[in-house]
């Protein structure tokens, strides 16, 4: 095993996604030596799809966004047969951010009193007030584009750049939701509508959540590793993390990780932190077991891996007479509507969801889209379907609040394993009947609003299995060590030098996309890092 | 990445197979007349290569099978074969700018946001009902 011993960094990233990058440019940014391993690679925005005529299909394998499609070398296996939801990530100096549609809403005040307000989960340790000012500094190093003043919000502060066009298609699913009285505005993103830093306007290929070829989406690999390495910071990729190591007194002593020549190093550093996402950090924690940790690192209360929550979604097709060239992104969102976000007990489930219009694509894509009603896919009506659809259509993405359960897990599969022969994780997953209510319920109010908006046919994906792939819970924050893993900051209450700032240490989900709140966390945890670097123990 | 090399045999039954999958129509050319030298093909099965065996093997039991009817009995008696070959043929059909032509699709190009574009998609008040709602939200308690 190669000892890097006498490169020991003050913190240790595991993941190089949204939450690692956020939280490595933060504290390099303030002196801090950083050093984070990445079992991905850096990639160029030259290789991205997006652009090429055969994207659609490459979106398939290649560029999906499930890695046991993709089967990359960096890719390890996720084994989901007990998964109603799967689990879908991007391994890359990037992570999510390389996938993700850059859609970036808050979460509500109401989503951190959860049980204080429905009377259901747990309320988290911190409210929505203190995450403004880590939300609106992150707005700012992604270059987010929006419209001030939504009424779904409290806070009145504009993005730094003015919102993207909301396109045809946004509008005519305005109109409908007008004329019903309901709520919507113009949805932010991480996605700029101008040059801003080192982002290329917003082109609109619409091909987002398989890699900007344009340069314009705000992944992390552009908006924050260039200042974190500026800063000194140093990312080794090909790095694939098997264990935290700790010491006689309990403290995390850095991690033990395998390149992509099959060799095995330590990296040791003063206080490790896990950004790996809400299945990653999950499998990492319980991979990192030992006499002291018998279950499983920082896993005292049991809850390392439990209440996974997957966000699961609906998707709603308006088909229309018109031509609304809707293959224009961004994908990305248009507006969105939170009318029907917050709980009423006389709905006959608790919490809610975000709508969000979202292009619906090219070809092929339509083509499957207009066959979800059993219309011909192929043959002679092939071609009509394809005609009806095909830039003439809404789609209307529905995230719904996933409450959690113990029973919905990560754990460590007994027989599946990387390529390195590390075990894989193993996802158990079903939806509870409160979700089933929801999103049944809310396809019908959003079928009525492109009812309203025009729309001549609305075409139904109930669930669909490989979206959103937003990995949240599996390390919940607490103040009570029993019921929780980490503290309101992401230090692990077992372990005083082992954060985690992904999205493991969400305690509900909300009904939004995770993303924003995932790096408002970290880069909260990361000012406290900084704030309390005297006090912070350390190994010898 | 493992070139895919079809037989002469693969090749005929794959643009019968294509023929009934997509079919020429008033408008539309057939698979066979929109991809004559099999060049969209051979891309589609390098951009979905772990579905080239069951799409192959698909080709290969065709024999003197009328297509549609072979198509009809995979698509119930094998679906995850019949997928296959769908994604592998359709999708090459429709990465075909011939056939964009012909559906009026441009395909994935630049459209950079005009100066006032996101003002005129809101014109005419579109907004102002919404804010004259007022608040939705539910504070901190």
């Amino acid at each position: 095993m190669a000892d890097r011993s006498r490169d020991r960094p003050d913190v240790l990233i595991v993941g190089a996604g949204p939450s690692g990058a956020v939280a490595a440019r933060h504290l390099a940014e303030h002196g801090f030596s950083v050093v984070c391993l990445e079992q991905g690679r850096w990639i160029n925005n030259a290789d991205f799809p997006g652009d090429k005529f055969d994207f659609e299909l490459q979106a398939l394998k290649r560029w999906s966004h499930d890695p046991n499609v993709r089967g990359l070398e960096e890719d390890y296996p996720c084994e989901v047969s007990e998964a109603e939801v799967h689990p879908v990530m991007y391994n890359a100096v990037g992570g999510g951010s390389i996938h993700y549609g850059a859609q970036w809403p808050r979460m509500l005040p109401s989503d951190f009193r959860v049980r204080t307000l429905d009377g259901f989960a747990e309320d988290w340790p911190i409210n929505y007030e203190d995450l403004v000012p880590f939300y609106e500094r992150n707005d700012i190093d992604l270059g987010v584009s929006g419209m001030a003043g939504d009424p779904a919000y409290p806070d009145d502060t504009a993005p730094p750049l003015p919102a993207l066009p909301i396109n045809k298609y946004g509008r005519r699913f305005a109109e409908g939701l007008n004329a019903l009285g309901w709520h919507w505005w113009p949805a932010p993103n991480a996605i700029p509508s101008r040059d801003y830093r080192n982002l290329a306007a917003c082109a609109r290929y619409g091909t987002c959540e398989n890699g900007c070829p344009n340069g314009s989406k705000a992944s992390v690999d552009m908006t924050h590793w260039p200042e974190a390495l500026r800063h000194g910071a140093r990312v080794i990729t090909g790095a694939r993390v098997r264990e935290i190591t700790t010491d006689e007194r309990g403290l995390a002593t850095g991690a033990v990780y395998v390149d992509r020549n099959q060799v095995e190093h330590q990296q040791p550093a003063s206080t490790v932190i896990m950004a790996a996402n809400g299945v990653g950090t999950a499998r990492l924690l319980l991979l990192s077991s030992s006499a002291r940790f018998p279950d499983g690192l920082a896993n005292s209360s049991g809850l390392v891996g439990k209440r996974l929550m997957l966000h699961p979604t609906s998707l709603l097709v308006g088909v229309f007479d018109q031509h609304l060239e809707s293959w224009i992104g961004p994908a990305g969102q248009n507006i969105h509507s939170m009318q029907f976000y917050e709980s009423d007990p006389s709905r006959g489930f608790v919490r809610g969801a975000d709508w969000k219009t979202m292009p619906t694509g090219g070809p092929f894509a339509s083509l499957l889209l207009g066959g979800l009603d059993g219309s011909p896919i192929w043959g002679d009506g092939m071609h009509d379907v394809i005609g009806r659809t095909l830039g003439r259509s809404v789609a209307v993405a529905i995230v719904s609040e996933d409450l959690p359960s113990v029973d919905n897990r990560v754990s460590l599969d007994p027989t599946l394993t990387d390529s390195d022969g590390i075990p894989a994780p193993r996802i158990e997953y079903r939806r509870e009947q409160n979700n089933l209510d929801l999103l049944g319920w809310h396809s019908d109010r959003a079928r009525e609003a492109l009812q309203a908006a025009g729309a001549t046919h609305v075409l139904v994906d109930p669930i669909m299995p490989e979206q959103p792939g937003h990995l949240l819970g599996t390390a919940r924050m607490g103040d009570d060590r029993a019921t929780s893993v980490v503290d309101q900051f992401g230090r692990a209450h077992d372990v005083p030098n082992l954060f985690v700032v992904d999205g493991s240490i969400f305690v509900t989900s909300g009904g939004v996309n995770p993303t924003n709140t995932i790096c408002a966390l970290a880069l909260r945890c990361a000012a406290q890092i900084v704030r309390a670097a005297n006090l912070q123990p350390v190994p010898a | 990445m493992t070139a895919i090399v079809l037989s002469d045999e693969q090749t005929a039954s794959l643009r019968q197979l294509g023929d009934a999958l997509a079919p020429a129509s008033e408008t539309m050319p057939s698979f066979s007349e929109a991809d004559k030298s099999g060049r969209f093909l051979l891309r589609a099965f390098e951009a979905l290569p772990h579905l080239a065996p069951l799409a192959i093997a698909a080709a290969d039991g065709l024999g003197d099978t009328d297509p549609r009817e072979y198509l009809e009995r995979l698509s119930v008696e094998q679906p995850e074969m019949f997928s296959a070959l769908h994604s592998t043929v359709v999708g090459a059909y429709l990465i075909n700018r011939r056939v964009w032509r012909r559906l009026g699709y441009p395909g994935r190009k630049p459209t950079p946001v005009l100066d006032d574009e996101a003002e005129f998609y809101l014109e005419g008040g579109l907004l102002d009902p919404v804010i004259a709602r007022g608040p939705i939200y539910r504070p901190t308690p």
